[in-house]
């Protein structure tokens, strides 16, 4: 869908949440337009599924829709609170799958062109999502809001409602695992062909 | 572990960089229907209420039409004991004249009473 954005295209988050509440339907669409990918995205990378991303991505925007009316301006950014409400539902899905293997787990649908000079490309960041799935979730999370979604650390920390020192810990040990996972995999992602 | 054992950073960071500068494809109808669900739950605008002028402001003050009707009644019946007072009841117009029993209220009748308990003998 190709959304086109009107002239509260260059209005903040929050004022538009404000103009949706009262009542202005075209606040809903450059909304959404402006958060809805980064949201799908976000559950994407935290749950490594396309189906499961997009309820959840809907989901969370539904709750903002519903919160609209009660939100307290100057309290929280709502792509922060919107994070945090992905990273919820996620972890909640997540914990339903308990007992479901990794491999039980669906790649991630390859979206892109079959062109052949790209599929190392597209197979390493395929390989990067199967090492972010193997990440427990509150390191996954981390790493994809700070190094994905490029969000500060203090961003970071208001999302998972953890301390900034914390997310640098997040952060930090979950890089480490993912070079280990990828290093495993070295030879299959090209990396000995770049290197020549 | 060797030198070439260790993970590579440098890697894990392009790797990143790259998801980072992947665009997002939307399934198809995401945005259709995450829209759809905002108009369903939108809140209504609210009506604005009428001003209402000082007269309207003044009854409901008062407690509307029944109060107003209830002051009047009172009102009434005040002014008609205040111009035919009871016998033996002393009226504000004898007061007026320091007459404090019915003996000076029958002096003062005159002043007070525009003559009418004269007439009624």
């Amino acid at each position: 869908m190709h959304i086109s954005l009107g002239p509260e295209a260059d209005l903040p988050d929050e004022t538009l949440l404000q103009h949706y509440a009262a009542g202005d339907g075209r606040a809903a669409t450059t909304l959404t337009a402006r958060l809805l990918p980064r949201v799908y995205r976000h559950a994407r990378r935290l749950l490594g599924e396309d189906s499961e991303a997009e309820d959840v991505a809907q989901d969370a925007m539904m709750r903002l829709w519903r919160i609209a009316p009660d939100w307290r301006c100057g309290e929280a950014q709502v792509t922060t609170w919107l994070y945090r409400v992905t990273a919820n539902l996620c972890v909640d899905r997540l914990r339903r799958r308990r007992g479901v293997t990794l491999d039980d787990i669906a790649e991630p649908l390859d979206d892109g062109p079959s062109v052949l000079e790209q599929i190392q490309d597209r197979t390493r960041i395929d390989a990067l999502q199967d090492a972010l799935d193997q990440l427990p979730v509150r390191q996954r999370a981390a790493v994809v809001l700070r190094h994905i979604e490029g969000l500060s650390n203090p961003q970071i920390a208001e999302a998972m409602d953890i301390s900034p020192r914390a997310v640098e810990s997040l952060t930090a040990r979950g890089k480490r695992a993912l070079a280990e996972v990828l290093h495993s995999r070295r030879a299959d992602l090209g990396y000995e062909n770049d290197a020549e | 572990m060797t030198q070439n054992d260790k993970p590579d950073p440098v890697s894990v960071d392009v790797l990143l960089a790259r998801a980072r500068d992947t665009e997002v494809q939307l399934p198809p109808g995401l945005a259709q229907r995450v829209v759809a669900d905002a108009l369903n739950v939108q809140p209504q605008p609210r009506a604005t209420p009428r001003r209402r002028g000082g007269g309207q402001r003044l009854l409901a003050a008062l407690g509307g039409w029944p109060a107003l009707g209830g002051l009047v009644a009172a009102s009434c019946t005040g002014f008609w004991i205040g111009i035919s007072p009871p016998e033996g009841v002393i009226d504000a117009g004898a007061l007026l004249v320091n007459a404090s029993s019915p003996t000076i209220y029958d002096e003062a009748a005159e002043l007070t009473a525009f003559g009418w308990d004269v007439e009624e003998g």
